[in-house]
């Protein structure tokens, strides 16, 4: 269930053309790149749901305009072997077959291809055992603005999220850093006659202090917690 | 001559962001008003977390909380020593409403933002009113940021810089208040 009392954000820019979140074709594209659940050997799978309900992929204008926005979510559900598990599943496997071959009389010996292939049935055996993480970052889209915000500070997350946005909408999405957010207020601020672009080409760093060695800062006072990393 | 300027974030400008939250700091602290178009007023005021990362030595991080660490003698330490402010704890207030929010100078992300409880008989109607919500925080940081860049980009950034300059020397609010002999 959406949910924006609480949030993190990052916003992009959406490039190029995107269908209308109203229409149908914004809807088809997200449905052909839905989630779809993991298959048995699969360790990680992600897709568009709904923003109200991570089990649901039936898009249209009900279950995503919110307003002037569109609201959707990228879910990834990620499942990993524990690596501590398989060796120890491994070592029991190996031990009870030298064991079986000692028995019956021959020489216990494991060749290399008979572990490789050992290790991985065992890991298969465990990862359909292993129940997957779920993740969902909610993604919203003011069409009209050309702004997409991703709930979440996540890199990762947010590098997921317009990767598939690209590949669902073939339409790239640029970070409104302060770079690129600077480049568009200059430009509209030109367009309505006050042109300072070129004090941004040929802007410097500016030092605000002096370049002293920093002497106080281990220490702490009136409640103020300091904390200083190397 | 704009269009020599590379659209994505130029290699090199990343100073951009920490300017402008430091900006921020100074101008919450002598100035705290900014104007939209349409006469609404946005105070800002910075809150309960600062973090300062060094540019000479770009491992170092301070990073203070609690207790109005913008009033400490630590925060006025950084920024002597060439620090740049990269994130910090903000309190915008626009009428009866105040959001407080972490915002990271990097990329003017923005973390642990909390909307005004949302009017509404339904779920839906609530939802609507933080998105209303969430714009108008996005119109009020973009305020705050273009208030910024018109002054960054101008010849009167040497004025501003040396008023934040003059601030960054005098002494913290909690130095000013020391007892004596403390």
């Amino acid at each position: 269930m959406l949910n924006l009392r609480t949030q993190s954000f990052c916003r992009y820019r959406i490039q190029g053309e995107l269908p209308s979140p109203w229409g149908e074709d914004f809807h088809r594209l997200l449905t052909e790149r839905r989630f779809l659940p993991l298959m048995a050997d699969q360790e990680r799978t992600y897709g568009w749901v709904t923003s109200d309900n991570l089990l649901v992929t039936d898009f249209h204008a009900g279950t995503v305009m919110r307003g002037e926005w569109a609201a959707f979510g990228l879910r990834v559900d990620t499942r990993r072997v524990n690596a501590r598990l398989l060796r120890a599943q491994i070592d029991l496997e190996v031990q009870a077959r030298l064991k079986g071959m000692q028995d019956a009389g021959d020489k216990p010996r494991i060749g290399r291809d008979e572990r490789k292939e050992l290790r991985e049935d065992l890991r298969k055996e465990l990862m359909r055992q292993t129940s997957p993480s779920v993740d969902v970052f909610t993604v919203l889209v003011h069409p009209k603005q050309r702004v997409l915000h991703v709930l979440t500070l996540a890199q990762r997350a947010n590098d997921l999220v317009r990767t598939h946005f690209a590949d669902t909408f073939e339409s790239d999405l640029l970070p409104l850093t302060p770079w690129s957010r600077s480049l568009e207020i200059l430009d509209s601020e030109a367009r309505a006659g006050n042109d300072l672009r070129a004090g941004l080409q040929d802007l410097r760093r500016t030092d605000f202090g002096r370049a002293v060695p920093a002497e106080s800062e281990t220490t702490s006072r009136d409640g103020t917690r300091v904390e200083v990393q190397s | 001559m704009i269009a020599t300027l590379p659209s994505t974030d130029a290699v090199g400008m990343e100073y951009l962001g920490p300017e402008f939250l430091t900006w921020l700091w100074w101008r919450g602290e002598n100035n705290p008003c900014f104007h939209h178009p349409d006469g609404t007023e946005v105070y800002v005021h910075f809150d309960e977390h600062l973090e300062f990362r060094g540019e000479r030595s770009a491992a170092r991080r301070t990073v203070l909380r609690a207790g109005m660490p913008g009033a400490s003698m630590e925060a006025r330490a950084a920024l002597r020593s060439g620090k740049s402010l990269v994130a910090a704890r903000i309190l915008l207030a626009r009428g009866e409403d105040e959001l407080r929010f972490t915002l990271r100078a990097e990329n003017l992300g923005v973390s642990g933002l909390r909307l005004p409880t949302p009017e509404g008989d339904t779920r839906e109607d609530r939802l609507l009113a933080c998105l209303e919500a969430q714009e108008m925080f996005v119109e009020d940081l973009d305020l705050c940021f273009a208030t910024f860049l018109k002054v960054r980009c101008a010849p009167a950034w040497e004025a501003e810089l040396a008023a934040v300059r003059a601030w960054g020397e005098s002494p913290s609010p909690d130095e000013k208040f020391q007892p004596a002999g403390a």
